[in-house]
């Protein structure tokens, strides 16, 4: 049985919060929503997201510094940040800043979604490679103590 | 000093030196030649006086010859008889002879014979006793040396002056011994120098030397001639008479007498005549020649200058250098004035030249303000584009949500529907909304980045591959049929491939829309220099010649559906990339795009 991966949203716009929760929750996905900088924080830490979709402008922070901040706090939540402002420089400073993704509004619900769907799995591997590597050196770990047994 | 005033003085003043010093030389050369001429003359005049005085005496000296060389006279000399005196010696002898006295002296100087006569009176008087005074065996008067001997001479005695001869008693056969001396005397009074001065047609003034009454300048001449030794002296005595003087002396060799003959100054009056003449004619023709330089001055330079002047003055005040000035004759002054026409002409030129880059330079400034004022007008609506697609950006995002939205909701139901067809049609309403969303999408996509500026990254791109790509990417009606033709292999260029794609995107959608019946897209690579060459051509309906220039203006279109913003886009990046971008279109034929791009090799 998988498990239900968590997203926050982060946008000013109430609609946009409304139909895109609409939408990833019809694809299985719980779904928060904040519609300021001070009440994605508070929510990161009450609760571990897998994902978070970020509007880079915000009433009360920058999305890059929310970006940032969420960056400290979670840092293997995956980040995709939605923005009506297309210019190179913003694109570079999110992604240098830590952010996974850099979509561009208005994006087709099925390309956001085959993101989304991208990054988790992306996150999953990674999960999976550091389990494998925990697996590994417990493994050997264990071989090498039951060599000594042995011996 | 004006010109004019110049040319009078100078004129005046050489004529004015010229005529003093003409009169100077003339006054030197002319009178001073006068004066010698005169002086010469009196001098030969005197000359003329003395000897006509010396003839009167040759002429009583021979007639002494005759009687003294005389047989008759000879006897006498010894015999003394009466005979010979009533014969010879009577008055009419005297009247004659014009003699004042007869005397007859021996050898032992005792006079055998004394006469004397008044010539006015015409009667005998007595011998003047100052001349016996001059009688005696030695005297040279008495006593000759030889047959040949003679004297002819004056005597200075109390009565006056008088002149005398003496020759020796001979034969007729003028053979000696010498028995004594005839002397005879005449006074030399008024009536003898009036005589001599109708002989020699002079007018003779004789004075004695001694003579207390003597005038003036006849004591200064005598004073001069007997300092100087000299002959004649001659001195002017006013302006009509100049006097020549000469000094007579006595037998016995003293000065006894002076001679004066008055002259009237002919020569000298008639030099200083023709001086004057001389003068006042070259006063007159130069005053003439002067008179005519400065009319013929005045005419050919002066009043012809002084109009240059007035002329150029005129054109500087004014400013007109449309005025020409009229040239006359073919001299200096009429180059200099076709060369101040010419001037002029330059001026005139050189102004027409200066408006002409006014006016192009107010057409310059016009037009260049009226594109100013449309980059303004862009520039606001640019930034009204950025503002206006940034706002339609979440109610886009929100609609694109929702009609998503909706369509999945129906696809969850449509199992269920009874009414298929009408659910198959639901779904297609929503999915031309999707359509038209995207389509808003993209002109606010074109909007702002029309508002926006480029800022191309420059990647090493493979030509070949983006110009597949791109046309890959393009959903084109089964009408229209693209082909590639790449002709020149390239190296990867330096380009913005996103941009490039973008633009080429443009121009492959814009043939399509302008084959609504279908036709070919050709897009041919080359390489021309250091140029590459992205032709993109179809088989459209062509643009009218009119539309061309105006193609890459913004907001000029002719779709229905359109804002005019793709070729602006497509031109901004091509020159972003510092290419160039052409057309070239043939109503019904088709259109042809051109994109120039730098081979920045990568």
């Amino acid at each position: 049985m998988e498990e239900v991966k968590t997203i926050l949203i982060v946008d000013d716009d109430k609609a946009i919060l409304r139909s895109l929760k609409a939408i990833l929750e019809m694809k299985g996905y719980e779904v928060e929503t904040a519609e300021t900088g001070k009440e994605a924080i508070e929510k990161s830490r009450k609760k571990i997201y897998n994902l978070a979709i970020l509007d880079i402008k915000l009433p009360d922070m920058e999305g890059t510094e929310l970006l940032v901040k969420m960056h400290e706090t979670m840092p293997k939540m995956m980040k995709i940040m939605l923005t009506g402002y297309p210019s190179l420089e913003n694109a570079v400073k999110s992604l240098n800043l830590g952010a996974d993704a850099f979509l561009m509004k208005p994006v087709n619900p099925k390309e956001l979604l085959k993101v989304v769907e991208e990054k988790l799995r992306e996150q999953t591997e990674m999960e999976m490679l550091s389990e494998d590597k925990v697996k590994q050196w417990m493994e050997t770990r264990l071989k090498k103590l039951k060599r000594s047994e042995e011996r | 000093m004006k010109l004019r005033a110049k040319i009078l003085l100078i004129m005046s003043s050489t004529t004015l030196a010229l005529i003093i010093i003409l009169y100077g030389f003339a006054q030197v050369t002319m009178l001073r030649t006068a004066a010698e001429m005169e002086e010469d003359d009196a001098r030969q005049n005197v000359r003329r006086a003395l000897n006509a005085f010396s003839d009167e005496l040759e002429k009583m000296l021979s007639i002494t010859r005759d009687y003294a060389s005389w047989d008759d006279t000879y006897a006498f000399m010894i015999n003394r008889n009466e005979k010979y005196v009533e014969t010879n010696l009577v008055d009419e002898t005297f009247l004659n002879l014009k003699l004042n006295l007869m005397l007859f002296v021996n050898t032992d100087g005792q006079i055998v014979f004394q006469r004397g006569f008044d010539l006015r009176k015409g009667c005998e008087i007595q011998i003047p006793s100052g001349m016996l005074e001059h009688i005696g065996p030695n005297s040279p008067l008495v006593h000759h040396s030889n047959e040949r001997s003679a004297v002819a001479g004056v005597l200075i005695l109390p009565e006056g002056p008088l002149i005398v001869t003496s020759a020796p008693i001979l034969t007729s056969r003028y053979t000696g011994p010498i028995r004594g001396a005839l002397i005879m005397g005449r006074y030399l009074d008024s009536d003898e120098v009036s005589r001599l001065s109708e002989t020699a047609h002079l007018s003779i003034n004789i004075f004695q030397v001694d003579d207390s009454k003597l005038p003036s300048d006849f004591q200064t001449a005598t004073t001069s001639l007997l300092a100087d030794r000299s002959e004649i002296f001659v001195r002017p005595l006013s302006e009509e008479s100049v006097s020549g003087y000469s000094l007579i002396k006595d037998i016995y060799g003293e000065p006894a007498l002076v001679l004066r003959v008055d002259l009237p100054r002919n020569v000298y009056n008639e030099a200083k005549r023709n001086v004057a003449y001389f003068i006042y004619s070259m006063l007159l023709s130069a005053s003439a020649y002067a008179v005519a330089i400065i009319i013929l001055v005045e005419k050919s330079i002066t009043s012809r200058v002084i109009r240059l002047e007035r002329m150029v003055d005129e054109v500087g005040r004014t400013g007109n250098v449309a005025t020409r000035i009229p040239v006359t004759g073919r001299d200096e002054i009429s180059s200099l004035t076709e060369n101040v026409n010419g001037m002029l002409e330059q001026l005139e030129e050189h102004q027409r030249q200066i408006r002409r880059h006014l006016e192009h330079l107010e057409e310059l400034v016009e037009e260049r303000t009226r594109k100013l004022l449309r980059y303004e007008r862009l520039a606001a609506i640019g930034e009204v584009a950025m503002m206006v697609g940034h706002d339609l950006r979440n109610p886009l995002q929100v609609m694109m949500n929702i009609v998503y939205l909706a369509g999945e909701h129906l696809k969850s139901i449509l199992p269920n529907v009874p009414d298929h067809d009408k659910a198959e049609q639901i779904r297609e309403l929503c999915s031309s909304m999707e359509e038209q969303i995207e389509y808003m999408n993209k002109i606010v996509s074109d909007l702002q980045d029309f508002g926006r500026p480029l800022q191309p990254q420059f990647q090493p791109t493979n030509l070949t591959r983006l110009i597949e790509n791109t046309v890959s990417n393009i959903k084109k009606p089964e009408t229209v049929e693209i082909s590639l033709n790449f002709k020149d292999e390239f190296p990867d260029l330096k380009i913005d491939g996103a941009m490039i794609q973008r633009a080429l995107t443009n121009l492959i959608i814009n043939a399509i829309q302008a084959m609504p019946e279908g036709g070919r897209i050709t897009i041919t690579t080359l390489r021309r220099g250091a140029v590459a060459l992205i032709n993109v051509q179809d088989t459209g309906e062509g643009i009218p010649e009119e539309n061309l220039d105006k193609l890459f203006k913004p907001f000029f279109t002719t779709k229905a559906k359109g804002q005019g913003l793709g070729l602006p886009v497509t031109k901004r990046i091509v020159e972003a990339h510092g290419g160039a971008i052409k057309v070239e279109s043939k109503v019904g034929v088709g259109t042809k795009f051109t994109i120039e791009l730098p081979l920045k090799e990568g």
